[in-house]
């Protein structure tokens, strides 16, 4: 085992890894004929080879200046990364003759320290439909923040309090959203824990893990079962329902917003297009109805036809 | 003792062996050329708004032996073509091959002007006027109808409100029980105000529809099912298979939002199709006015219709002639996976065929 490797061998071992990594970047060089520099490690290669992607994909648009698109494949980039940080860490703690119980351990300490620091929504992109809001959707309403908080007065009153409404909830949704995050890094935590336990003490008849592979879905098996089971019960569907609700309170009130600066601008509001939809749903409704019943009459007239072609 | 057995040679031997497809698979996926939507020849019999009613020819060019047509109605959430994917992994295909005259409802992609469009609309609205298609082109006053998923509590209620236009009802993996323990999108939905939602969104969008699928099993369908897409980078032909289902997975029409609404709060939150109190055109939606045969399809390993939450179905029909058919797979595989082919279709097609 690693252990027990020579100086010898780990002087091999560190040069034929370098050579590896070395014939790696090359490789990845010359098929993207991009500037893809020697400090890029496989990391870098899987967030280029998902750019690729998702440029074939979206039909030679520009997918990356599409903020959802762009989001997503952030998360996505992220989820490589740890599979292929794990299969570095591995990679590299072999060639440093590091014991395996070692390695194991320090990889299952990084993800610790990951669940520990997520703060981000579970790690997922950002919540469809809010993509248009983006990261700070007061920058061009309130740069100054200058409606946080404060009272309403004098003729713009009203505005200032729909501002300020605006704002109070986009920090609901914040406090909502840290709370949901949280929740989620225990979860991750206690996957962690769970795995350790696993690897140390396997059940009786369980199957080794001989591959980087098994390893990670080992992972992915346990942290989906606390998931499950975390994601039924009234805690979690509280909290879902909170961040989902806090944040559409936040977009209907965004929209109301909208409206009137667009009316401002003597631009149709999506209130007007609503009321027109609705009336012409209306209308369609009618005359589908007005045609129902005529429908028995209508039938009638085949034979009719029938008759005057004979 | 550890349950983790791993050597140098083979971590070397792995990482190599990733890295090597990862570079190899860029090449595939970037030959993979269009993915079509639907593979079997089939024509546009009649359109409203965004619905498009297609009528498929058999490949062989036989007439369908079965004279009664068959409508399937799909979802609102994806687009129909999964049962259509490829010429192997055909639904529709397999139906043809049972000798039925199969239609299917394409309900198009909503926008805005189609916000206030309701359940009633779909209901009694497009299915009804498809139906009528249907029988003034066979001549005969009834058709078989296949609902699936949520097209199947559609067809529920159509049978139920149209029992006179129905000869046979075959559901599959649809939910009936909407607040079954195992459900988790039950679990979610019970505290979402949705009616702040639709206010908000107008219409619901894929993107969101597919967020919240993707959160049922975020580990394996957000990371790990892209990991192991590395395995076959290498392998043309499993690439193609790969995209084709990954383009139908997120090809997300969005939602209408009233129809949204009304399904989410009657459906889910009050579980009205099995209390009998979902109220569609005025009339109340009574699942035992369902009196023709019912054939109920599910999938054991379904993790969006779990099995529990199709079954009830049978205490709640009034047919006599109730059947089920288990299928050991998921919610997609019932449609894509090789044993679905030999199985699904053409059980459903012999149990019609029986029953005319």
């Amino acid at each position: 085992m690693a252990n027990t490797s020579s100086a010898q061998q780990n002087g091999d071992w560190f040069s034929s890894q370098k050579q590896y990594w070395d014939n790696w970047f090359e490789q990845q060089r010359n098929f993207f004929g991009a500037a893809a520099g020697p400090q890029q490690g496989p990391q870098a290669q899987w967030a280029e080879l998902l750019q690729t992607w998702q440029k074939a994909l979206s039909g030679g648009q520009e997918a990356d200046k599409m903020a959802d698109v762009r989001q997503f494949q952030q998360y996505f980039t992220r989820a490589g990364e740890a599979y292929l940080g794990m299969l570095q860490q591995f990679y590299q703690g072999t060639g440093q003759a590091k014991p395996l119980n070692e390695m194991v351990q320090e990889w299952i300490e990084s993800l610790k320290k990951a669940f520990a620091g997520q703060m981000d929504f579970s790690g997922m992109p950002g919540f469809p439909g809010m993509v248009a809001a983006g990261k700070d959707p007061f920058a061009a309403l309130d740069p100054l923040n200058f409606f946080a908080g404060m009272p309403g007065i004098g003729y713009t009153r009203e505005k200032q309090e729909q501002l300020n409404h605006l704002y109070q909830m986009w920090e609901a949704y914040q406090a909502k959203t840290r709370d949901y995050a949280a929740s989620m890094a225990k979860v991750g935590l206690e996957a962690a824990q769970k795995f350790q336990d696993y690897v140390v003490h396997p059940p009786e008849g369980a199957a080794p893990l001989t591959s980087l592979k098994e390893v990670y879905a080992k992972w992915v098996d346990i942290c989906e079962d606390i998931y499950a089971r975390y994601a039924m019960t009234e805690e979690y569907t509280r909290l879902y329902g909170e961040v989902v609700n806090a944040l559409m309170a936040f977009k209907k009130q965004q929209n109301k917003i909208t409206d009137e600066v667009l009316d401002q601008f003597n631009m149709p509001t999506r209130a007007e297009a609503d009321s027109l939809h609705k009336r012409l749903h209306a209308l369609q409704r009618e005359v589908a109805e007005l045609k129902a019943a005529l429908k028995p009459a209508a039938k009638k007239k085949p034979v009719v036809k029938k008759g005057k072609k004979k | 003792m550890t349950a983790v057995q791993l050597s140098p040679e083979k971590i070397f031997k792995e990482v190599t062996n990733f890295n090597t497809k990862l570079v190899e698979g860029i090449k595939n996926l970037r030959g993979l050329g269009d993915l079509p939507s639907g593979v079997t020849e089939k024509e546009a019999v009649y359109s409203e708004d965004k619905l498009t009613l297609y009528h498929y020819k058999n490949p062989t060019g036989k007439e369908p032996a079965n004279k009664t047509p068959l409508l399937i109605a799909y979802a609102l959430v994806n687009r129909p073509y999964m049962t259509d994917l490829q010429e192997n992994r055909s639904m529709i295909r397999g139906l043809l091959e049972t000798g039925q005259d199969v239609y299917l409802i394409d309900w198009g992609y909503p926008d805005r002007s189609d916000r206030f469009v309701t359940m009633d609309d779909y209901i009694n609205g497009y299915i009804d006027r498809c139906v009528d298609v249907l029988c003034e082109r066979s001549g005969g006053g009834k058709v078989n109808l296949l609902g699936i998923c949520q097209g199947g509590a559609f067809s529920l209620c159509y049978a139920a409100l149209h029992p006179d236009k129905v000869r046979n009802l075959v559901t599959m993996v649809t939910p009936v029980d909407f607040q079954t323990e195992d459900n988790m999108l039950a679990h979610w939905i019970r505290n979402i105000d949705v009616d702040l939602l639709v206010d908000s969104m107008g219409n619901i969008p894929g993107d969101l529809m597919n967020w919240t699928f993707l959160n049922l099993k975020p580990y394996r369908l957000i990371a790990q099912k892209y990991i192991d897409m590395v395995d076959i980078l290498d392998n043309p032909q499993q690439v193609h298979n790969f995209m084709y289902m990954e383009k139908w997975i997120f090809d997300s029409p969005d939602q209408a939002g009233e129809a949204y609404r009304q399904f989410v709060k009657e459906f889910y939150q009050q579980n009205g199709l099995i209390k009998g109190t979902v109220m569609l055109g005025g009339e109340r939606v009574d699942l035992g006015d369902i009196k023709c045969p019912v054939l109920n399809v599910y999938a054991q390993d379904d993790h969006l219709v779990p099995p529990s939450a199709s079954k009830p179905l049978k205490d709640y029909v009034g047919t006599k002639d109730y059947t089920e058919l288990s299928f050991r797979g998921g919610h997609i595989g019932i449609y894509v996976s090789s044993s679905a082919q030999r199985e699904v279709p053409p059980s459903i097609g012999k149990w019609l065929n029986k029953r005319g």
